[in-house]
């Protein structure tokens, strides 16, 4: 029961304003319309009353009219009765009189008297002497009740004209009964009495004998035929009614229903009814009027519903229709994605207006998110390039991974550093597309397992036959929920080398330092030892004069003497004393290099003629050609055509570059291979801002433990008392310190070695 | 050696380095006085008849430049050889002007004093 109401809801609910509205008019229009035919009903009721009560009026009086015709008669028949011609019966006497009176009252029919067996006997129409009574109801009557009776409806029997009959009883001296006086009245008078009458229109009267037949039909109609009997139903309502008189609806023989009013006379109480009047009126006709009110109420009711529909839907269309439309068209366009969509002000009614407004401010909001979202977009990928363009322009190698390993960023170091192609590497697995990264991959996951940063330094990356090193930095991303690791690649073999350097550099200062310290305190005693020996040697030379003369005064000859010290060794001594005491010297001047400051001049000088000088002293050094002829090795030039100026201390820069070629003969001595003949070659290449001498070897070369500390001073590989240590850390000073260039070894075991010299080519020391 | 000797100075505080000079000096053909300090350099120099002095730069009491602008100043023509074991001296304006010039600075050790005696002889045959 609930959902088909809540359906019927639903379907009313959801129609249309306009088909709202309609019914909301007609809702509206309903307890006026109910009130209307209410009243309608009402009037006709209250007509009905009126009817029925104007019926019982007209009734009552006809009733007074008929008891006061009744009781004239009876009193005009009781005088007669007493009048003299009749009470001493004298019949001819009493017809007179009856003529005379009814000469005088027209309405009257007749006037007779019958003696007990109904004849009569005195008349005063003369045709009806002699006629025999005794069956009419009267008579009977009179007879019966020995007292006043009404006769039924009758035709005169000498007019043809409907009559009543009034009779009383005439008795005998004795008291018996004698005869009966009757007295017939012209019904026909009754319409005079009803036309004078009063009476609502449409109005009936019926006069109907004690049988129902009747006796007066007013006003005449063929309908109602006169000594017929009443139309039943009516009469056996009325016959049977227990009062007098009453009111009720019934059929009339038309059919159609009609509001009766009756009252049935009697002569008296305990007789039976005489006469029955009967008043009837159509209810059609006494509810015209209340009927024409209603129709006329009707009428307008519907004719304002109407003017009200037709209001309302004009109304409705102006308050609400054009401003739905209105929204509804400026929802679509809004909808359709036209954010500029807005309503005037003018929708209506007012609901429609804040609807309006709101509408409108709902739109605002819209556009202004929309433009909040483009901007928030615009400054997001402003955002994204700064963000790429950082990551791009970044020295550092960078790699996004997600936490599967699949690599989602790569900048442009990153591609350049390992190799690669961008576009086969974003997705794809780390481990796979960057073999580098492969052996580092636990790092990875340690670092996003315990979301902190990990750092590995100096991994070596092999490239292009080098081996560079790497400091790698793990970086975990675990904010927002996004998981992954960015790695930071910096190739830091510059900077490593750098910082050897300068390190290197730092020894080199402490030692000069020192040395310059020592210098002095060293030098002097050294002068007195060599200086000594050197006198102690001349003063055993015969050749001086002094000697001699020294030597005889003391008994020997010098000759003698230096036999002597040449038999026990002594000369031997003092020369290794000298000797001995050279080396030193030429150690301390070699540690004084490092604190001392270029003092020689720098000129433009063609860096092939001081390679050429270098190694022509090379080929000349005494010391070499002890152990390594240089003559034996093949040394290559490689040097451009044209001059290569470089400012510089020539002299300063050919100890460097002999230091260099006398380092590479002592190591391509070592080698015992005869498959490969000894090479030095010797490159130089012009640079914009510098100047960039080799010295390469192919000898044995060096590990890199050796690399790392080949310009330290004192450092050596070879044996005791071949070399001081000191050669390639005073060229380290001369390079870097006095001309503010850069020297380099490269080399790995069997690779030999490759000495790099960048000399600046215009003064900036 | 026709001609008389030269006769020369040599000023050192270390008593080993300059006896062995001297001698060394002498059995060059120099006659060879020794100085012990700038001080004791200045008052010999001005009773003996010195042609040159070979000058150490440290010394007690007066540096051996100080002491080569004040013989300088009393002696214009008094030639001067340093002989030091200090590295990198700095020639000034008024050394040179005494005319000491970089041929003319040996540093300890020497490892043959043959060199700084012909040195020597060259300063002081030189106009």
């Amino acid at each position: 029961m609930k959902v088909p109401l809540r359906a019927l809801w639903a379907r009313l609910t959801g129609l249309s304003i306009t088909s709202m509205l309609v019914g909301i008019v007609l809702l509206a229009a309903l307890p006026a319309m109910t009130a209307i035919i209410w009243t309608g009903f009402d009037a006709r009721s209250r007509a009905e009353a009126e009817a029925a009560y104007q019926l019982s009026i007209v009734s009552h009086s006809l009733a007074v009219a008929q008891r006061t015709i009744t009781g004239q008669a009876i009193n005009l028949l009781h005088s007669l009765a007493a009048a003299d011609p009749v009470r001493s019966r004298d019949m001819p006497a009493a017809s007179v009189l009856f003529a005379s009176i009814l000469r005088e009252r027209s309405e009257l029919s007749n006037l007779f008297v019958t003696d007990a067996s109904g004849r009569v006997m005195a008349s005063g129409l003369p045709s009806f002497m002699g006629v025999d009574l005794s069956d009419r109801k009267y008579f009977r009557d009179v007879v019966e009740a020995n007292a006043a009776s009404v006769g039924d409806f009758i035709l005169g029997r000498t007019t043809g004209k409907p009559v009543m009959v009034f009779a009383v009883p005439l008795h005998g001296a004795d008291g018996s009964l004698a005869g009966v006086l009757g007295l017939s009245y012209f019904l026909d008078g009754y319409e005079n009495l009803l036309e004078g009458l009063e009476m609502p229109r449409h109005a009936r009267v019926t006069l109907l004998d004690h049988s129902g037949r009747r006796m007066v039909a007013y006003p005449a109609s063929p309908g109602y035929p006169l000594g017929q009997p009443a139309y039943p139903p009516a009469w056996a309502r009325m016959r049977d009614s227990a009062v007098d008189e009453g009111v009720f609806v019934g059929p009339r023989p038309t059919g159609e229903a009609a509001l009766f009013s009756f009252i049935r006379l009697r002569l008296t109480p305990d007789r039976p009814p005489y006469l029955t009047i009967v008043i009837t009126s159509a209810l059609s006709e006494a509810y015209a009027n209340a009927n024409a009110l209603l129709y006329r109420g009707l009428a307008l009711a519907g004719l304002a519903t109407v003017l009200a529909l037709a209001i309302a839907r004009l109304a409705g269309q102006a308050a609400i229709g054009r401003g739905l439309a209105t929204l509804g068209a400026a929802a679509a366009r809004l909808a359709g994605g036209d954010l500029a969509a807005r309503v005037e002000s003018s929708l209506g009614a007012l609901e429609l207006q804040q609807l309006g407004r709101n509408f409108n401010a709902m739109a605002d909001t819209i556009e202004t998110r929309e433009r909040q979202l483009a901007e928030a977009a615009k400054a997001l990928g402003k955002v994204r390039n700064q963000l790429n363009n950082i990551l791009e322009s970044m020295p550092s190698a960078i790699i996004g991974l997600d936490a599967a390993g699949r690599v989602t960023h790569i900048n442009a170091q990153a591609v350049a550093l390992f190799g690669l192609t961008r576009e086969n590497v974003v997705g794809s697995d780390a481990a796979r597309s960057v073999p580098f990264l492969a052996e580092h991959m636990p790092t990875m996951e340690a670092a996003l397992r315990e979301r902190r940063s990990m750092v590995l330094e100096g991994m070596p990356l092999r490239q292009d036959g080098d081996t560079h090193l790497m400091n790698m930095l793990f970086y975990p991303l675990v904010a927002n929920g996004v998981e992954g690791v960015v790695i930071r690649v910096d190739d830091v073999t510059e900077r490593e080398r750098l910082r050897e350097l300068m390190i290197q550099t730092e020894k080199m200062m402490s030692v000069g330092g020192l040395a310059a310290g020592m210098a002095h305190e060293i030098n002097n005693p050294l002068g007195s030892i060599l200086q000594a020996a050197q006198v102690v040697e001349m003063q055993l030379d015969p050749a001086v004069p002094a000697n001699q003369a020294a030597a005889a005064q003391a008994g020997v000859t010098v000759e003698a003497v230096r036999a002597y010290l040449e038999a026990r060794k002594v000369l031997k001594f003092i020369a290794g004393i000298r000797e001995a005491g050279v080396r030193a010297a030429g150690i301390v001047s070699s540690m004084l290099e490092f604190s001392r400051q270029s003092d020689s001049r720098r000129a433009p000088v063609d860096a092939r003629i001081m390679a050429n000088k270098s190694l022509a002293l090379a080929e000349s050094d005494y010391d070499l050609k002890k152990k390594y002829d240089f003559r034996h090795i093949t040394v290559i030039r490689n040097y451009p055509d044209s001059p290569v100026e470089v400012v510089c201390a020539a002299t300063e820069i050919e100890q460097v570059l002999l230091n260099l070629l006398k380092n590479a003969a002592h190591a391509l001595a070592v080698v015992a291979d005869p498959t490969r003949k000894p090479t030095i070659t010797v490159g130089i290449r012009a640079q914009p801002e510098a100047v960039v001498i080799t010295v390469a070897d192919n000898g044995p070369g060096m590990d890199e433990a050796v690399r790392a500390r080949i310009f330290e001073p004192f450092y050596t590989t070879k044996p005791p008392g071949e070399g001081t240590g000191l050669g390639l850390s005073v060229s380290y000073f001369i390079i870097v310190n006095n001309h503010g260039g850069t020297i380099r070894m490269d080399s790995a075991l069997g690779q030999g070695a490759v000495c790099t010299i960048t000399l600046p080519r215009r003064e900036n020391a | 050696m026709s001609a008389a000797p030269p006769v020369v100075l040599v000023l050192d505080d270390e008593e080993l380095l300059r006896e062995s000079l001297a001698l060394f000096l002498e059995n060059f053909g120099f006659i060879v006085f020794q100085a012990t300090s700038a001080e004791n350099a200045l008052a010999l120099l001005s009773g003996l008849p010195c042609q040159a002095v070979v000058v150490d730069i440290r010394l007690p009491g007066m540096s051996g430049l100080q002491f080569i602008e004040k013989a300088h100043s009393l002696w214009p023509q008094l030639k001067f050889l340093i002989y030091t074991g200090s590295p990198g001296v700095f020639l000034s304006p008024e050394v040179l002007a005494a005319g000491v010039t970089p041929d003319n600075l040996f540093t300890k050790p020497a490892t043959d004093l043959s060199h700084l005696a012909r040195a020597l002889r060259r300063l002081l045959t030189a106009p």
